[in-house]
């Protein structure tokens, strides 16, 4: 999990389209797997899998909006890069706005496409890690006690110790203690650290105000 | 005696002569009759000569009477019963004078060579002389032109016999037979006497006197004719002053104008009729009185028409205005016609006239109304010359009326459509009908500068007074020609327009369809490129790209040709084709459209289909039409999107092509209203889609319509014929315009 070889998913309904997309991306020495269908993609569909989708427009069945869609409603991380035969304004804007990676239409010159899937390997591998991070700070967050997580977001709010012990009913000393604590239980090993920490989890960042 | 009773009727016969001097045979007879006076003097003489000397004397002179007597008797004949053979008559003329000449120079005289002696011999109581003598051959010259006068004489009454009425042969018996008996009777006594078979005397003049009398009698008989001819003529006199009367009373009975001119070309009669018409008397328009009623301008003229025919003694009918009793000047036709009398004279003119204002008025109008007529009208008689065209004819022809009026119908036919022109136009006299000559094809006209126009000719037969004539009416038809074709075209232009903005609705699908070969060919090209900068060396891995390459551009050039086919803008080219073919190319363009859609297309193709004969792009552009609208007859619908194609031979040989869809069907109102022009279910449909498909199909001969399916959807069928052979009629492509 740590370093797997991102796979391109080509879905396309057209045979020699496929075909040749293959052969293309063997060239360029990347990793594919072809399917003539969505649902054929969804059957062998592994959420965990690196990569990216190079997905048609137009197909029978399952379309390359609705299975967007469908991928959206699994937490698929994997970017879309969709081709399409023709370029469809209303079409390509609605695919952007549900988070396609890019937007091409055939036939596709094979630098931008290459190009396209290089950038939709590199979010998915940035989305993967911002993921894996979070649940690492998840983890941690995990391990502090209930006094320890109020004080935690107080000082992520940036009030001074003095002011804290007033709000918790006790005296700065204790609070004192829980912060190091905090600080240490996080692995944070500045204030700013701990911030940085607490804001990717989503605390702090105004949702206490 | 005899020479009294001559000379009465020589005087009697001269008198008549000298009063009428034509009356030739009266002349000859008194020349006659005064030579029997000096017969009878000379033969008186001979019978009392007392010397040889004497006797010779007389008889010497004797002969002139003869010769006068004869010649006379010959042109008595002749002027009198007008037969005889002249070149006898001259013989007989001839050999008579001949007979005088030797009478004179031979001898004693024509009978005797020398007279020996006289005896004196006792006849009724007289001494009377005879003479003794050596007899003269002449004589026998003399009698041969008395024989041949006696012939004469027979053959001049013979052919009046045969010519003549009872008058007539009763004068050539008489006249002719009597004159050539007495003739041969007195030369065969002067004969015999000579001979000394007969004694003397001679009787020469009492049979001439016979002659005379007979003569005489004949020629009486004339005068009496005379006289009764007279009271003939004194009755006819009576009898023409009658039937003037009835002339005038049915000359004033007659509904025309009637006038009557002497020869001096005055008028000498007008009927009540003319009178009634002018108002005025008899003697106000007698003379030259009548041409006071003349139209100023048309003075000069009529009476120059009138002279000159007058002169000529010619017919003459002129036309000029003539004032009517109330002032106003009528247009009068007026014929003239010369008189003559049973022989020959002539007696002046006679005419008719009538108000032939009204007639001219009608003929004027009839002459407007086909001068307005808005089509060219022509009028052919049976000899096919033109007797009449309007003013639409000459714009049409490009000839002035002066041009064709009289000329053959045929300078108007191009040459090429010359024969069988005549032909048709004899075979239209045969049985003249009211019909259109140019029915089905184009008929041609030729102008005068050799331009030919189309038009449409309507012919209509005409009893005319001269004869059968056809009345042609001629429409131009260029315009109309133009108007068509410009229809056509605009109809090619919409049916054109219609397919290309149902291209339009199906642009994305149809560049999907091009793209995705385009696509794969690349992607093969750059895969390959990238293969051989990388590894050269496996050639097996390249050919197969090349194979896929291939194969796709096939693959885009094959859908680029059905778009071609669709979008150009060719001319509607009827050929056997195969329907199914049509099906499966009309499924290879919407196959993309369809499955974005979600529609399954299935087919049910009858194999084995006779061809059809058709346009396959129209054909195609009907199943576009009929698919995309079921298509979208299942829009709204969640599953279960079918739609069926099928083909099948009817019944009647006819094949069928269905399109049934799943959708929501047909409101039955709008069953037929929806093949109408305009009439659209959706919202943004124009509404032309179907009624161009059923257009197209019915150009084919073809039906189409819709139904409603049991369960679910929609119908729809059209037909078209199958081809039976070449020999079948193409369908036109002006059957478009029903």
């Amino acid at each position: 999990m740590n370093n797997p070889v991102p796979t391109v998913y080509l879905i396309d309904d057209d045979s020699s389209v496929l075909r040749g997309l293959g052969r293309l991306l063997a060239s360029a020495g990347m990793k594919f797997a072809a399917f003539d269908s969505s649902l054929a993609f969804l059957q062998n569909f592994d959420p965990t899998a690196p990569g990216c989708l190079v997905l048609d427009l137009a197909m029978p069945g399952l379309n390359g909006l609705e299975l967007q869609q469908a991928l959206a409603a699994r937490r698929s991380e994997l970017p879309i890069v969709f081709l399409t035969g023709h370029g469809d304004i209303a079409t390509s804007v609605q695919a952007m706005k549900r988070g396609a990676a890019d937007f091409l239409t055939k036939p596709v010159d094979d630098q931008a496409l290459l190009a396209a899937i290089r950038d939709a390997f590199e979010k998915n591998r940035a989305h993967r890690r911002a993921r894996e991070e979070l649940a690492q700070i998840e983890q941690r967050l995990a391990t502090l006690t209930a006094r320890e997580r109020e004080v935690l977001e107080h000082v992520v709010g940036g009030r001074p110790n003095k002011q804290i012990a007033a709000a918790l009913g006790t005296v700065e000393k204790t609070i004192k203690v829980h912060r190091a604590r905090v600080m240490q239980k996080m692995d944070a090993r500045t204030l700013a650290d701990l911030v940085r920490l607490a804001e990717r989890a989503g605390i702090g960042t105004g949702r206490g105000q | 005696m005899i020479a009294a009773a001559c000379l009465t009727l020589a005087f009697m016969q001269l008198s008549i002569w000298a009063r009428d001097r034509t009356r030739l045979a009266h002349l000859l007879f008194a020349v006659l009759a005064l030579t029997v006076i000096g017969m009878a003097a000379l033969e008186v003489q001979m019978m009392h000569a007392q010397t040889i000397e004497a006797f010779a004397k007389a008889q010497r002179w004797i002969h002139v009477p003869i010769f006068g007597a004869v010649v006379a008797m010959v042109w008595f004949v002749r002027s009198f019963l007008g037969t005889g053979r002249l070149w006898l008559a001259y013989t007989v003329c001839a050999l008579r004078l001949l007979s005088l000449i030797v009478n004179f120079s031979s001898g004693v005289s024509l009978n005797y060579r020398e007279i020996t002696g006289l005896r004196q011999i006792e006849l009724w109581g007289e001494s009377i002389a005879v003479a003794d003598g050596v007899f003269n051959p002449w004589t026998r010259l003399g009698q041969l032109s008395l024989l041949l006068l006696a012939a004469y004489l027979a053959d001049a009454a013979l052919a009046a016999w045969r010519r003549g009425d009872d008058e007539g042969r009763r004068s050539a018996a008489i006249g002719g037979g009597s004159l050539a008996l007495f003739v041969l009777a007195a030369g065969t006594h002067y004969g015999l006497v000579l001979e000394g078979v007969l004694t003397p005397p001679y009787l020469v003049a009492p049979i001439f006197l016979f002659i005379v009398l007979a003569m005489a009698y004949e020629l009486g008989g004339d005068v009496l004719r005379a006289e009764r001819f007279y009271r003939q003529l004194q009755l006819g006199n009576a009898q023409l002053r009658e039937s003037e009367e009835r002339f005038r009373n049915m000359a004033d009975t007659a509904p025309v104008m009637i006038w009557l001119a002497g020869t001096d070309k005055l008028c000498t009669f007008f009927n009540r009729t003319w009178l009634a018409f002018t108002g005025r008397t008899m003697n106000e328009e007698l003379g030259n009185g009548w041409t006071q009623g003349i139209h100023p301008e048309d003075f000069d003229r009529c009476l120059r028409i009138y002279g000159e025919a007058f002169d000529a003694r010619r017919d003459f009918t002129m036309e000029y205005r003539l004032r009517r009793h109330d002032g106003e000047y009528r247009c009068i036709l007026d014929s003239g016609a010369p008189r003559f009398a049973a022989e020959g004279t002539f007696l002046g003119y006679i005419g008719s006239a009538f108000d032939a204002t009204d007639l001219k008025q009608a003929e004027q109008r009839m002459r407007l109304v086909v001068e307005a007529a808005p089509s060219a009208i022509v009028m052919v008689n049976g000899e096919g010359r033109i007797v009449l065209l309007n003013a639409q004819a000459e714009k049409l022809f490009g000839y002035t009326r002066e041009e064709l009026l009289g000329r053959s119908a045929e300078v108007l036919v191009p040459e090429s459509l010359r024969a069988g022109h005549t032909g048709h136009f004899h075979d239209y006299f045969q049985a003249p009908s009211t019909r259109a000559l140019s029915t089905g094809r184009d008929f041609l006209a030729r102008c005068k500068d050799g331009s030919e126009v189309p038009v449409e000719v309507g012919l209509n037969p005409i009893d005319m007074p001269e004869g059968m004539c056809a009345l042609a009416s001629v429409i131009d038809l260029t315009g109309r020609r133009r108007a068509e074709a410009e229809a056509a075209l605009q109809r090619d232009e919409l049916l054109h327009l219609s397919r290309v903005a149902m291209l339009g609705e199906l642009s994305g699908s149809l560049a999907h369809e091009v793209n995705q070969p385009l696509m794969a060919i690349l992607s093969n090209a750059q895969a390959a490129l990238r293969f051989l900068a990388r590894d050269p060396g496996n050639s097996d891995r390249i050919r197969h790209i090349l194979e896929d390459i291939a194969e796709d551009d096939k693959r885009a050039g094959e859908v680029i040709r059905r778009l071609r086919a669709l979008l150009m803008k060719k001319q509607i080219r009827y050929r056997a084709l195969e329907i199914n073919e049509v099906v499966l190319d009309v499924l290879g363009v919407l196959r993309h459209d369809l499955s974005n859609r979600g529609v399954a297309a299935r087919t049910e193709l009858a194999a084995d289909l006779p061809a059809v004969n058709g346009d396959p792009v129209q054909l195609q552009q009907v199943l576009l039409n009929l698919i995309m609208n079921g298509c979208d007859a299942m829009n709204g619908a969640l599953a279960d999107r079918r739609l069926t194609l099928r083909t099948a031979l009817s019944a009647d040989g006819e094949i069928q092509v269905s399109v049934t869809d799943r959708g929501r069907g047909i409101p039955p109102a709008d069953m037929e209203r929806i093949f109408e022009p305009f009439v659209s279910t959706k919202a943004e449909g124009m509404g032309l889609g179907l009624s161009i498909c059923r257009t197209i199909v019915t150009a084919h001969r073809g039906q189409l319509w819709a139904v409603n399916n049991a369960d679910r959807g929609a119908s729809f069928h059209f037909t078209v014929p199958a081809e039976r052979g070449p020999s079948d009629e193409q369908p036109g492509a002006d059957r478009i315009s029903d």
